[in-house]
Parts: C-alpha cells; structure tokens; sequence
C-alpha cells in the first residue's frame, strides 16, 4: 500500500537510497496514451520510476516525452491509461499528486516582465508558502542570489533555466521532474545542476531527468526509460539497459593465452577477443576473482571493467539509428 | 578557395576589444591552425561571441589584429569574407520552400547561381534525399544542417559554428558532428564553439580555452588533455587500499572518491603493477580502469571553477 | 490546493507589477486630459466657434451646462465607461492570452491552483482593475468639470452638487458600468482563452464593442425578428444598461428589464461555462508553444 509521508521521511533518513520495494514508487504510468486524431502522440505507454532513483526520460524530439510528462502532471487531457504520483492517481487526486511534486517542463515558465525573486515571491505565494527564506533558499540553491533583482525577461538562456529549477523546488517537493535542464547552460553551469540533481536524490528525492544530453543521463541517472514514436522503447536500471552486469573486458599483457586460463574457470559461460580486449560472458561480481587468478597465474592486467557501452549508442540503436562506426562495442 | 600561404586559417594577434571600461576581450592571441577541428571554448560571458565577432568584422577591434588566412578584417574584408562561412545564431528560412529552394534564394542573394555548387554543398551536408521536402517540415538537426550548408553558399575554408548542436536530440547532435568531420575531410577548417565539452572532446583536434577575455590554454587537443589520466579502482577496502599503495614511491596522489573508488593519478603504464600490488596485498580489485582525460575536468580546473567534487564516470 | 483569495492577490499584484497596466492607466488619465482640454477649448473659443453648439439637439442642451456638474457626471461617465471597457479588454485579453503564451498558467497549475480558481480569480481581478479605473476616471471628470465652471466663470457653486444625492448617484452610475465592465471582462477572456490567442481575443471585443450597436441597429431594420436577434447581441444588455447612465435616462417598462437581464445573466452563464469547459480541456503545454 501506499507509504505516508512519515513512513518515507523516515525511509529516506535511515537510507539514501530507497529500495522499490520499500515504499510505493514515486510514479507509476500505466497505459498512459494521448491521441490527437488519428495521430497517436502517446501509445499505451507503462513505466515505474522508483522511489529515491534519478530517473533519465529520454526520446528523439517529437517522440512524445513531453505530452507524457504534461500528461503525468495534469497539465494535458489523457485519452485513456492511468498515471500515479507518489502514490495518488492524478485523475481522481491532482491537488495530493502535486502538493509534494515540483516540475519544469519543455521550458521555464515565468513572467518576464517580473524580477527573479518577484517571480519566486509570487510562486511561493499560490503555493501557500509565507516564509521568505524559502526563497532566498531557492535562490541560493541555483546560484542566482546575486541576480535576483533583474527581471526575468532580461536573463541569459542558462539564467532562466536556473529560476526554473528553483521554482520547481520551491515547494520542497518528494519528486522533482526537469526537462532539458541545462540546456543553454555554461560547463560549470552544467555540473552545478548535475550536483543539485546527486544532493536531490541523495536526500532521498526522486528526481526524473529529460535531457537529450546522453553522457550527461548516463552519469547521473539510475533508472531509464526510452521512447520513441510515443511507445516506450525500454526502461530499467541503467546498468541493465546498458548490459553492464552480465560480462566483463580485461586488458591482458598475453591475451591469446588469457582466453583458454579464463575458460577453465567456473561460472565462466564465454570468452572472446575483440581486438586485443578480452570479453567475459559472467556475472559482474565475479571480477575480482577472474583478476587474482590472472595474476596468480602471471599475467600482467591493465584493465578491468564492466563491459560497458555508451547510452548514446544503445539510444540510437534503439530508436533506429546505426551505432557510430568506431565509437561503439558490438553486442553479442 | 583562397591561394593564401599562410599556415594559419585564423590568427589573433593581441586582439583586444573594451566597452568603456569593460575589457571583452585581453589581448588574445592564438592561431587556428589549417585544417585543424578548432574547439573555441569559455564560460558565459568569457568574450568568445566578441571575439568572433571581431574576427568577421562584426565588430571593430580596440586594438590587435584578427587575421583570416593572414589578411586582415580591416584592410582586405572581400577576401576574409570569401573566406569564411559562419553559422552564428539559429538559421532563419522560409518554411514553405524546400530546403534547396531556400539554399538557392540564399545563393542568389549572395551572387552565387551556380546550381551545380548548390548541389555539392546539399550533398555534402548530408541532405540529398529530403533537399525537396519543405524547410518547415525538417527536423532541428535537418533544420540546422541546411544552416550550415547556408554558410558553405561562398566555398569559404573556414566555416565558423557557433554552438551549433544546442538544443538538437541525440540523433540531430550526431549528424551535426559527422557534418563536421566530413567538412574536415572535404579540406575546410571548422572553429566550433559549444558548452557540450564531450562533443568537443570527441570531435575536436585543437582547442582554446578563454575565460574572462583571457586565453587560458590553446594547443591539441592531446596536449591539453596530457597529465590529466587517470586510474579508478574499485577494491573491497578502499581506505586501506589507499594506505598500500601510498606505500608504492613516487606515487603521489590516490584519492577515495564520494563514490567509495580509488582516484590515481598515473599513466596507464603502471595500472599492472598498481594491481598486482593491490591483489597480492588480499585485496579483491573488482574494476580497474583507464579513465582518458576529460576535458571538462581540465576546463573546470583552467578557469578556476572546479569547485564541486564530482568525480565522472565513464 | 491554493485558495480563491490567493489566486485573486496574485493576479492584482502580477497586474500591479506589469507595465502594460500602467501604460493603460497612463492613457486614460492622458485622454481624459485631453477630451476635457478640446471641449473647455470649444467652450471658450471665439463666437461661431462652437459656443452653441447643441449636445443633444431635442433638448436644447448647450454644450457648457452639459460639462459642468451637476449633469456633468453623465457626460463624465459615458466617455470614461467607454475608455475603462476597452482598456479593461485589452487588460484582460493580456492576463489571460499572456499566462498562455508565456507557459506561466502551467506553473500556476503546478503550484497547486485549480483551473475553475484560477478564472475566478482572474475576472475577480479585472473586476477590481475596473472599478479603479472608472473610480479614477470619474474624478477626472468631475475635476474637468470644475475647471470648467471656472473657465466659464460660474465658479465652483457647491450647492448645486456637492450633495448626499449626487454622491449616491455617481454610485448608482459606477455600479451600473460595473456590470459593463465585467461582461466586456469576461467576453475578452474567454475569447482569448478559446482562441488561444491575445490577438484573437482583443480584435473580437473590441469590434464587437465598436460595432455591437451598429450591428443591432441594422438588424433592428428587419423588423421584429431582426430587434430580438438585436437584442440578444452579447452587448446589447450592457448597452441597454448603459443608456440609463444619461442625464435623461430612457425608462424600460418591465418586459424591457427581463430581456436586459436575461441577455446579461444568460451571456455571463455561457461565457462561464465555455470559459470552464475549455480550459479544463486545454492542453496546456501545446497553449504555450
């Protein structure tokens, strides 16, 4: 059943991240469809993001992330399927589903002719929030304190992007959700929402990340789900979707002699070269192993990993584009 | 294309640019060189729109020299804009002509009418099969492909982008860049500039780094990323870990990131005998990887703003 | 779920922060101006210039005594209920076509205000724009006319109107316009907010309030039909309403009044209704891009 806010509090404080099974998930999409039309711009789409995951939502433009997000939040019609928030069904339950939600969809939404802080000032208001510090929180939190007093419309793409953010967690939400959150964002100005999004998910949050930055979701991101053509492509955690559990590539001084030593070994289910890396079919954890008996038997090992592939190749694989040539592992 | 000797496609020569008593841009000085993938980069508000500003003549220099091809904006502009093609904001077309069409009413406006060259350029940004279809209908990747193609119109060797995969899906941002080694292939320089540093650090040859007006570093690619290797460990113990292999001479800096792995600084050379000490010390190594580089960390350090402890992973 | 009262604070302060309402309020107060200044000018001008010119030719009124008080207030509040209704459509044609356009209702919906709130509180807000602004309106007017009894040399004869009786009927006259403005209100938002489009909005009120009277004159031409379908013209009630604001007011015999408010109330219930309808239904991510 559905956790109260004290049984996740107290989740979240006696563990930064929650197990899926521990509390309710913080949203569940079921069947979640939109049509305009004839044209299906949302086609029975099911997904669960986990509670306390940094969730990447990720599609090719015009794939349908954000009628799904609109969707999810109330702000778009549904045609037919179910969506939960934090354990309440947006159709029956909006006001409950949002109360804990903050979200910047497609773009920051302000008004321009106001400051930063009349604009945080107004929010805070509708919200029902009359401590002024939460704002000046806010404003802190995005790095934005030095430029709050000039108007929204005069701010830098990156600028107004951060106000968006702060509005988003203005309320101090359980569940943060950000479309293309860095976009027009400087490097530094990248990593400082990259760390904004780790600190959200460590204090136990559950952040949903839409960005078409892929090396970005791949570092920060869990959990991912994939569309495309408004049908959900694949979702799980990122190291299941990247298949980076079920084999392992060694770099060996002597990898000729490597392969038949690793064969011999037990759990070992295959061993192949691709070029000089030494690919092992095996569950992840056996590594360690693997590792000390090559260098008990004298081999000299460089490197160690996870067979690991980009989610930009797996991405473009998945929505129909060839993998780059040279820039990607073959799959097996 | 331009019957120049000179060695560089872009030189900057003490190019100096005040607004009252705002420097833009300090005496910047570098040389982009021919035939390099030139990666422009700098914080918002570090100058490099001034700069490039200056270096197409949009703006007048307070002082130094901007040589394209080693003639000068200012005393030869018909042969630095022959030059040059530049794609500095978002293109505007008509989005109910074809993108040929628009390619040819751009050309005909630029006194360029040969078809031929027209075609050339549709084909070499990768747009034959939809050159047809309607401008309004392509996608942003499509859209900015035809940019680009707009920029090509004169047959210039230096094409100038200017954040040219901002806001483009994945697939658009990989056209984008395989539109750019091509160009490379097809003999042009490219001076790109862009916040997104993994495009930059996989696409890129050289590089410039500029903050607050100021060069901080220029160079190849290879030599701005040199020093910056590392070795991330994943082991049972990691404090303990790090203690051994303290132990191991000159062996200066090996950290335990947020994430519980060992950070070592070292060439990759020395990876087997960091392991070999780790596993015959009892230690269980469950990941050992050679992290290339990155060129954000570089760019964060260069302009003074690795404040966060992120660590990447890759 | 944010309260009405919030909602409605937060459209008055957003208004109150935006530049565009004092632009309006800007122009009003300059109009005033300079309608007052022309016909004080009229007034005072050389013989054969204008002195006897008649306001209303069957009653023989001069141009002078309909300016100065006490049946200046009539004169006053016929300009300055134009002026407000067409400043207010503008006002509310950008509330609501803005909010749209710039995205800002979806942060609104996020912040936890419901979409039937968020209208109240929106037409609560215009209602409240207008009263000022035929408040302020109404003491220009009565300020021009006393510089025009002065100019005329009348003086200011406080008797004749400084009374409990003009006071109670200058309020009769606001609420009155009130009524207007909040029908014109309510007409502009809901267009702009079934079009989905600022401009959409402002052109349909503002014709319909320039030409809504021609409009059912010309119908009215087809004989008994054509006055019915005249009447039920979304300004026709107002209209009428309006008519009582003159110095010698029409007097509407009962049937009169039951079509006046049938038309008004009936307009209100369907402009509310397919106001609630449509935003319920909107998709408000597509409004905003």
């Amino acid at each position: 059943m559905i956790a109260t806010l004290q049984e996740r509090a107290a989740a979240r404080s006696s563990n930064g991240h929650l197990q899926s099974n521990a509390v309710a998930p913080a949203i569940e999409v079921e069947e979640l469809t939109r049509r305009f039309g004839s044209f299906v711009a949302v086609d029975h789409v099911s997904f669960t993001v986990p509670s306390g995951s940094i969730f990447g939502f990720l599609g090719p433009n015009g794939a349908g992330k954000t009628t799904a997000l609109g969707m999810m939040l109330g702000l778009i019609p549904r045609s037919s399927g179910t969506a939960r928030i934090l354990g309440h069904d947006i159709h029956t339950n909006l006001p409950d589903a949002l109360a804990r939600t903050g979200a910047m969809v497609e773009k920051p939404a302000l008004y321009p002719y106001m400051s930063g802080r009349d604009n945080l000032r107004l929010w805070a208001y509708l919200a029902g929030i009359d401590d002024p510090k939460r704002v000046e929180r806010a404003l802190q939190e995005v790095d934005l304190t030095a430029r709050a007093d000039a108007t929204f419309g005069s701010y830098s793409t990156g600028m107004k992007q951060r106000l968006g953010i702060a509005t988003a967690l203005l309320r101090d939400p359980d569940l943060v959700i950000l479309d293309e959150p860095t976009n027009g964002l400087d490097p530094a100005g990248q990593r400082e929402i990259r760390a904004l999004i780790r600190r959200l998910a460590a204090s136990g949050r559950t952040v949903v990340l839409s960005s078409h930055l892929l090396y970005e979701v791949q570092e920060v991101c869990t959990d991912v789900a994939i569309i495309n053509h408004g049908k959900l492509i694949t979702t799980g955690r990122m190291q299941d979707v990247l298949h980076t559990r079920d084999s392992i590539e060694i770099q060996v001084d002597r990898p000729l002699d490597a392969v038949p030593f690793i064969e011999h070994l037990s759990d070992v289910e295959q061993v192949h070269l691709v070029d000089d890396l030494v690919v092992v079919t095996v569950d992840a954890s056996f590594a360690g192993v693997i590792n000390r008996k090559l260098i008990e038997a004298g081999f000299e090992v460089t490197g160690l990993r996870p067979r690991q592939r980009r989610l930009e190749d797996e991405f473009l694989a998945l929505t129909g584009l060839p993998a780059q040539n040279g820039a990607s592992d073959d799959t097996d | 294309m331009s019957t120049s000797s000179s060695r560089s496609a872009l030189e900057f020569d003490q190019l100096t640019k005040r607004f009252g008593e705002h420097v833009a841009v300090d005496a910047m000085t570098f040389s982009v060189p021919r035939g390099s993938i030139f990666g422009f980069l700098g914080p918002n508000g570090a100058g490099k729109t001034t700069t490039i500003g200056m270096a197409l003549g949009l703006i007048p220099p307070s002082s130094g020299t901007a040589r394209v091809l080693g003639f000068d904006i200012r005393t030869n502009p018909s042969e630095v804009l022959q030059n040059v093609g530049a794609m500095v904001e978002r293109p505007a077309f008509y989005p109910y002509l074809s993108g040929r069409m628009n390619l040819q009413v751009f050309g005909a406006q630029a006194g360029m009418d040969d078809r031929s060259r027209i075609e050339e350029i549709i084909d070499l940004v990768g747009m034959s099969e939809r050159a047809n279809a309607k401008f309004g209908g392509y996608s942003t990747g499509m859209k900015q492909r035809i940019g680009i193609g707009a920029a090509l119109l004169c047959d210039p060797e230096l094409v100038i982008l200017d954040e040219p995969t901002n806001g483009l899906d994945p697939a658009g941002q990989r056209e984008i860049r395989e539109l750019v080694r091509r160009l490379s292939e097809t003999g042009h320089t490219v001076f790109v500039s862009s916040h997104i540093l993994a495009e930059i650090q996989e696409v890129c040859s050289h590089v410039a780094i500029i903050n607050r007006g100021k060069l901080v570093s220029t160079g190849p690619m290879s030599e701005i990323l040199a020093g910056t290797d590392q070795l991330v460990i994943d082991v049972d113990r990691p404090e303990d870990a790090r203690q051994t292999l303290l132990n191991i001479p000159d062996l200066e800096k090996v950290v335990v990131d947020e994430r519980q792995r060992l950070i070592v600084d070292v060439s990759l050379d020395r990876a087997p005998e960091i392991n070999q000490t780790l596993v015959q010390s009892g230690f269980a190594v469950s990941q050992l990887r050679h992290q290339e580089g990155q060129l954000e960390e570089r760019f964060l350090a260069l302009t003074g703003q690795a404040t966060g402890s992120e660590q990447t992973n890759g | 779920m944010t309260p009405i009262s919030r909602i409605f604070i937060g459209e008055i302060w957003k208004l109150l922060k935006r530049p565009m309402t004092w632009t309006l309020a800007i122009i009003l107060v300059v109009l005033m101006v300079l309608i007052y200044g022309t016909l004080i000018g009229t007034i005072l001008a050389p013989d054969g210039m204008g002195v006897d010119v008649e306001v209303d030719q069957s009653m023989g009124t001069s141009l002078e005594e309909a300016l100065i008080l006490p049946d200046g207030l009539y004169m006053g509040i016929g300009l300055v209920q134009l002026m407000v209704t067409a400043l207010i459509i503008v006002l509310a044609a950008g509330m609501v076509g803005s909010d749209l356009s710039w995205g800002t209702i979806r942060t609104m919906l996020m912040m936890g205000a419901g979409r039937t709130p968020i209208l109240i509180g929106k037409i609560l807000a215009l209602g409240v724009l207008g009263l000022a602004g035929l408040v302020i309106g109404m003491l220009l007017s009565i300020i021009g006319s006393l510089v025009t009894a002065v100019a005329v040399g009348e003086g200011i004869q406080f008797s004749s109107w400084a009374t409990a009786g003009f006071v109670g009927e200058a309020g009769v006259l606001l609420f009155r316009s009130m009524i207007g403005i909040m029908v014109w209100a309510a007409i502009a938002a809901t267009i702009t907010l079934m079009s989905r489009s600022l401009a959409a909005g402002l052109g349909a009120s503002l014709a319909l309030l320039f030409l809504g009277g021609q409009i059912g004159g010309l119908l009215g031409q087809l004989g008994n039909i054509g006055v019915w379908m005249g009447r039920a013209l979304p300004n026709a009630g107002v209209d009428a309403l309006n008519q009582l604001n003159a110095a010698i007011p029409p007097s509407y015999a009962a049937g009169d009044w039951a079509w006046i408010l049938a038309n008004i109330i009936g307009w209100l219930v369907l402009l509310a209704i397919a106001a609630v309808v449509t935003f319920r239904r909107m998709d408000t991510l597509a409004a905003g891009s």
